[in-house]
């Protein structure tokens, strides 16, 4: 390549060893990376363009066209292409194999950038881009096709990763059905959703359709029935019923005549029980006539007898009573001798009693004269009780004072053993045997026993002042006398005495008097002998002549007694005879009532045959004679047998119409047709519920909605059968091409795995192994038995295992490859792995290595490496490269088509920010069990974001001419390439 | 006199293999087509128009289509007799016992809902037979013929049903003896038998005076002679004393065509890719494509390649005709692939296993297996050919 007034470059020109390693080697900021970068315009973008990568490419301080000049081989092509930016811009492209020819302009680039999509991978040439500092990833392979070719080849070639994006359009028609897990898609399912709803729609309308033809059968059934059930009620039921009614009255009317015979039968039965009545009636009554009559005479022969007796009765009765009025006048004549006898008696006694009264009388007189004689001796006495008393008193005084006296003088007691006199002081005492006589003596007291002694006592002379009391004691005795008109007490005491004696007459005689008077008083006694005096009088008025009868009273008495024996005995008899009146009295009533009795027994027994005679002949007046009851009773019996007799006969013509029969036939008759009249009823019913129901239903155009349903299903039924085969399809096409990938990626990687560890093992010692994974990213290493993920590897581990994985892919793609550059690397290495890396490099002849370095000391173990010195501005020598081998030239990898020589890769790094580059996710490098994860769609799907839709094996073999090429622009409008590779082959020097 | 015979409107009817649109379009043709056969009975001088039942394709037809059918019968000048059909027999349910039906019946429109004799003119007698289930067990005809008088009157009978004589099914319930018929006509009861329920226009037995109006816009590809309508020139009978009365004269009916639509099927033989140019050929040159539906049926061997043609070809016609029928599947179309979809397929590779792989599926017995290996193919095919589906 050659570059004029690129950035800071003024000019330079270097040739790049077509295969081995080419040390490029300048201080940092001399344009290594502007010459890879120079490279990677020119084969990507036109001349006239003003983007931002042409205007990088000017130099800051200059306004000068930039000229950059490719020389590269690429497939069976060698040519040199030349363009010009900014300033007169221009494209010369001079092909030198394998047919000469030269373009200019935009042809130039159509032409150059057709080359390079047919030729060159572009993932391969991303990949074999390794720059210090890029993220130490693996690298990855997995888009290369290239890579993939030589892999297959070297596998055995059981498959090809150059399918040119057919695995993503299989996917992509997959996708169109199916979920990226395998479920049926959002086109899948509603094409089966809708068949579903299709079918279940079409069913529910075929569902209501069926119904409404039920309804419309059943509709039809029962206007079809109607008129034949109707038919059959006016021909059948109704004449049938009209019959039974018919028997039934007549019915009516047997039993109607029969009652009508029965009433009359009945009628007949009570005429006879009549006229049979009457005729009894009658012949009762006439014996009854005659049976009163009998009675009557009788009742008039009984009386006879009784009425004689009555009449002799009568007579006896008479007789008695003369008997007894005698016997009464008698009995007065007797009574009224013994009234009178009685008043003699009383006069007799009225006149003793006038002379007892008499006697009363006078002696009360006596009485009282005697009294008025005492009461007058003690009225003229003055002596009185209260003067007594007082002389008593006053003689008491002087005996007391006597005795005073005597007791201050000597006292005598003196006691008689015998009765004896004694003088006591001249004074005889009489005593008696036990009694006692004690004396005071005052001066002196002289004592006798006549006959036996004289006893003198003389009192001492002490005694004066008590006879001074004594004396005053008399004193007052005599003063007392005096006053009381007497001498001395003794006086005294017989004047009280004879007053006693005058008083106790007084009430002697008072004694007497009460008793004569009887409790009455003189004048009451009085009175009654006043009464006495007049009954005397008065009996003596009543007797007048009469003398009383010699005998005095007592006779009298006994007269009386005579003459009440003598009435008592009268009246006795008196009794007697008005008992035996009474008596005949008493027969007498009792004839008479019987008498009274027959007489009115007779007449009533007179009047009721009168009575009962008036009726018979009233009756005969009016019900005819009894011959004519009799001939009415006999009719009456024969009229009753006829009608006994029709009454049977109705009976048994009711009995011949078999009322039960015809009453059985009326009610099954009005049942048969009550339950037609149902039927008919139910069947109007239905008839209105239907034809409703029809008039509703036949308003939704249900048929035509079936129509629809089915041809809706129809349609769902094509496009899901449609559908489900196209969705199979894609399914089957998908998954044999995934299954083939998968198979192919198993068998390929193996070689690259193989030289990488074949490489490594010079790096790191015997022990190494790596893994690679699908995408042909290393993921693990393998060394003496530890075994580290990629991540866990030091950055200078897995610096030099991407080095040795890109020499790897480099070698393996051989002659269809592209240049491995190693932009400004291995800065972690240590020097003995770089050493030994530099052996590594050093054997490799097969593909085309550029290491881009500031420090070449690096690279000394890389003896047979070329060496250029940037910045020297010295130009090199360059060395033919031989036109690129035929087909199979290259060792170790067999191109399918076309052979791609030598590649000398531009050393230009195409994307500024490395971080861009699509690289294996880590996460994938660390899990393999992740990366199994990723299905084969995904993987799939991320190829396009590789960027690199490769160029196709199969084209490049079909490739016969300028159509194809065109097919080919035609079907890869989107290719949008970020790098067009060129195999460029650049020799530097004369080594 | 002059009458027209039509028959079997089916109007309401629909076809799955037409849109929306196109179902419109096929709908209003046929109600286009009434009135076209009203314009044929004033131009003609009918004296009357019969139509032998299935005026309506279900007896439950949206109201939309009963109002429309209404509008073109009240373009009629003439009296119209409408014989219920085993489509809308006069049943409980019938579209002329509806509401929207009688309340829009023109004057001149009667449906022969009985066997009661109408006279649309003096001296001519129409008498219907009409179905009043969808199941008769009798021939309705025949029966309503043997009920007439013998009297050689003037008297189309107007009948609906599959003349056994056509369908060559005699036993069938409620078929149309048409041996009963001629007796009828023979006898003198019977001038004219109007018959429906066949769709292609056809004369029956040997009388001519038992026909088959057929259909006046033709609804299936096996109708023969269907978009016709007759007008008929009736011929009275000459009656011979009291005996039965003969025919004097045919009587004259013309075939009038009156509908637009047809239905076609193409078959052919392809082989190569000729025959699918020709194949294309014939379908692009059919006239009037937007009413014509077309039923292709192929048979043949075709590499993987010409399959996909045949199919992208006939889905490029699909929106061109009135509707295109094709079965998903051509059973009669063997795919075989041939060198030209080897090189097509020219894969390496996986791909190149898979291909072989899905190859050998395609000729294995199992027959749903072969189907989606060769469909798997197919779409190989077009995948590396640039296709994308």
């Amino acid at each position: 390549m050659a570059v004029t007034d690129v950035r800071g470059v003024t000019s330079a020109e270097t040739r790049f060893a077509p295969e081995g390693v080419t040390i490029v080697e300048a201080p940092n900021e001399t344009g290594k990376t502007t010459l890879l970068e120079a490279v990677d315009v020119l084969l990507e973008v036109k001349d006239s363009s003003r983007s931002q990568r042409v205007k990088d490419l000017q130099p800051a301080d200059r306004d000068v066209p930039s000229t950059i000049e490719v020389e590269l081989t690429c497939g069976e092509y060698h040519l040199t292409c030349t363009k010009t930016y900014h300033r007169q811009p221009a494209t010369v492209l001079t092909i030198h194999a394998p047919t000469r020819e030269t373009l200019r302009g935009a042809d130039a680039h159509d032409r150059l950038r057709a080359i390079l999509d047919a030729e060159v991978d572009p993932a391969l040439y991303a990949a074999l881009r390794y720059a210090q500092g890029r993220d130490l990833a693996a690298v990855p392979f997995g888009g290369s096709n290239v890579l993939a070719a030589r892999l297959d080849a070297a596998a055995g070639g059981v498959g090809s990763a150059d399918d040119g994006g057919l695995l993503e359009r299989a996917a992509a028609a997959y996708l169109r059905w199916y979920t990226p897990t395998g479920r049926p898609g959002q086109a899948l399912q509603a094409a089966a959703r809708e068949l579903g709803e299709a079918e279940a729609a079409h069913a529910a309308l075929l569902d209501r359709l069926d119904a409404l033809q039920r309804d419309v059968d059943e509709l039809d059934r029962i206007e079809r029935q109607l008129p034949e059930l109707r038919r059959r009620r006016a021909e059948q039921l109704e004449p049938r019923l009209a019959a039974a009614c018919a028997a039934q009255a007549e019915v009516h009317e047997a039993r109607a005549e029969l009652a009508a015979r029965r009433a009359a039968q009945v009628a007949a039965v009570t005429d006879l029980t009549t006229a049979r009545r009457l005729v009894a009636q009658r012949a009762e009554q006439v014996g009854r006539t005659v049976q009163l009559r009998r009675e009557a005479d009788a009742a008039a022969l009984a009386l006879a007898p009784i009425r004689a007796r009555l009449t002799e009765t009568e007579r006896a009765h008479e007789e008695h009573a003369t008997a007894r009025r005698q016997a009464a006048d008698a009995a007065g004549r007797t009574r009224r001798q013994c009234d009178d006898a009685q008043l003699v008696v009383d006069l007799l006694e009225a006149r003793a009693e006038r002379e007892r009264l008499a006697r009363r009388q006078r002696r009360v007189e006596e009485l009282s004269a005697i009294a008025r004689e005492a009461e007058a001796a003690v009225a003229g006495s003055r002596l009185d009780e209260v003067g007594l008393a007082a002389i008593r008193e006053a003689a008491q005084a002087v005996r007391v004072a006597e005795a005073a006296r005597a007791a201050g003088a000597p006292s005598l007691r003196l006691v008689a053993h015998r009765d004896l006199d004694v003088v006591v002081d001249g004074e005889v005492v009489a005593l008696r045997a036990g009694d006692e006589l004690s004396r005071t003596v005052a001066a002196r007291l002289r004592v006798a026993v006549p006959e036996l002694a004289e006893l003198e006592l003389t009192a001492g002379s002490s005694a004066d002042g008590l006879q001074a009391a004594v004396d005053a004691a008399r004193h007052q005795l005599r003063d007392t006398c005096a006053a009381a008109g007497v001498a001395d007490p003794e006086e005294a005491e017989r004047a009280a005495a004879v007053r006693a004696a005058d008083l106790a007459a007084v009430q002697r005689c008072g004694a007497d008097v009460a008793r004569e008077l009887e409790g009455a008083t003189l004048a009451a006694l009085q009175a009654a002998l006043d009464t006495v005096e007049g009954r005397v009088r008065a009996l003596e008025d009543r007797l007048g002549a009469r003398t009383p009868p010699a005998g005095g009273l007592a006779a009298a008495r006994e007269v009386v007694l005579d003459a009440r024996d003598g009435a008592d005995q009268a009246d006795e008899r008196l009794v007697a005879l008005q008992a035996a009146q009474d008596e005949h009295a008493q027969e007498l009533h009792a004839l008479r009532t019987q008498v009274e009795v027959a007489e009115a027994g007779l007449a009533a027994c007179r009047r009721t045959l009168q009575g009962v005679e008036q009726r018979v002949a009233a009756q005969r007046a009016e019900d005819g004679d009894d011959d004519h009851l009799e001939a009415a009773r006999t009719e009456a019996e024969q009229r009753e047998e006829a009608a006994v007799r029709s009454l049977a006969a109705a009976e048994q013509a009711l009995a011949a119409l078999d009322p039960a029969a015809v009453g059985r036939e009326e009610v099954a008759a009005r049942a048969a047709l009550a339950t037609l009249d149902g039927d008919i009823g139910d069947l109007r019913a239905a008839q209105a519920t239907l034809r409703e129901r029809l008039r509703l239903s036949g308003e939704d155009g249900l048929g035509e909605l079936v129509q629809h349903a089915a041809d809706r299903l129809t349609q769902a039924r094509i496009d899901h059968r449609r559908t489900t085969r196209r969705a199979t399809a894609a399914r089957l096409l998908h998954e044999e091409l995934t299954r083939a990938r998968e198979e192919a990626y198993q068998a390929y990687r193996a070689p690259l795995c193989e030289l990488i560890t074949r490489d490594g093992r010079t790096v790191f010692g015997a022990g190494l192994e790596v893994e690679v994974d699908e995408d042909l990213c290393i993921v693990g290493r393998t060394l003496d038995g530890v075994t580290l993920p990629w991540a866990q590897l030091s950055a200078g581990a897995r610096e030099q295992l991407a080095i040795l994985a890109g020499l790897a892919a480099a070698q393996l793609a051989g002659g269809d490859g592209v240049p491995f550059v190693i932009d400004d690397a291995l800065g972690y290495t240590d020097p003995t792995r770089l050493e030994r890396l530099g052996e590594v490099l050093d054997r490799t002849t097969d593909a085309q290595v550029i290491v881009l370095t500031c420090v070449a000391d690096r690279f000394r173990t890389v003896r047979r490496a070329h060496v250029v010195q940037l910045g020297d501005r010295t130009t090199a020598t360059v060395t033919e490269i031989p036109v690129a081998p035929p087909a199979g030239s290259v060792p170790a990898v067999a191109p399918p088509a076309g052979s791609v020589p030598a590649v000398a890769g531009p050393a230009v790094s195409p994307a500024p920010e490395p971080t861009a580059l699509p690289l294996p996710l880590p996460s994938l490098a660390q899990h393999p069990g992740a990366a199994t994860r990723s299905s084969e769609v995904a993987r799939g799907r991320r190829r396009p974001k590789d960027g690199i839709a490769p160029p196709r094996q199969g084209r490049d073999r079909a490739r016969t001419g300028e159509v194809e090429a065109r097919d080919r622009g035609a079907r890869h409008p989107d290719a949008g390439l970020p790098a067009e590779a060129a195999a460029l082959t650049l020799d530097l020097g004369p080594h | 006199m002059r009458f027209l015979h039509t028959s079997d409107w089916q109007l309401g009817m629909t076809r799955h293999f037409l849109g929306a649109g196109d179902q419109a379009t096929f709908a209003q043709a046929r109600l286009d087509a009434v009135v076209r056969l009203a314009d044929v009975a004033r131009d003609r001088g009918c004296a009357f128009v019969v139509v032998a039942g299935d005026v309506f394709e279900t007896n439950q037809p949206d109201r939309r289509t009963v109002g429309r059918a209404l509008d073109a019968l009240r373009t009629f000048n003439v009296p119209v007799y409408l014989l219920p059909g085993n489509h809308d027999p006069y049943d409980p349910g019938s579209v002329y016992r509806s509401a929207a039906w009688r309340e829009g019946c023109p004057d001149l429109v009667r449906v022969l809902d009985d066997d009661r004799p109408r006279i649309p003119v003096p001296g001519v007698e129409v008498v219907g037979a009409p179905w009043t289930s969808k199941r008769p067990v009798t021939d309705l005809v025949a029966e309503t013929c043997a009920a007439l008088p013998a009297d050689g009157s003037l008297r189309v009978v107007v009948g609906h049903g599959p003349a056994d004589l056509v369908s060559g099914d005699f036993g069938q319930p409620g078929a149309v003896r048409v041996a009963a018929l001629e007796a009828a006509i023979a006898a003198g009861r019977v001038s004219h038998v109007a018959l429906g329920d066949r769709h292609s226009t056809s004369a029956v037995g040997d009388t001519g005076r038992i026909w088959y109006a057929g259909a006046p816009e033709p609804t299936s590809y096996r109708e023969e002679d269907a978009g016709n309508a007759l007008v008929v020139d009736l011929a009275p009978l000459v009656a011979a004393g009291s005996g039965p009365a003969r025919a004097a004269a045919r009587p004259a009916v013309e075939r009038v065509p009156v509908g637009r639509w047809r239905f076609q099927e193409v078959h052919g033989d392809v082989q190569d890719d000729a025959d699918l140019a020709e194949l294309f050929a014939v379908l692009d040159s059919l006239p009037d494509k937007a009413r014509t539906i077309v039923k292709v049926k192929v048979a043949g061997t075709l590499t993987l390649r010409q399959a996909a043609r045949l199919e992208e070809g006939l889905e490029a016609r699909e929106h061109v005709l009135g509707a295109l029928e094709h079965p998903e599947r051509h059973l009669d179309v063997t795919v075989v692939p041939d060198a030209d979809d080897l090189a097509a397929l020219s894969l390496t590779g996986y791909a190149a296993t898979a291909r072989d792989r899905l190859l050998a599926r395609a000729h294995r017995d199992e027959e749903s297996e072969a189907r989606g290996a060769t469909d798997a193919l197919g779409l190989l095919v077009r995948l590396t050919t640039g296709g994308t589906r």
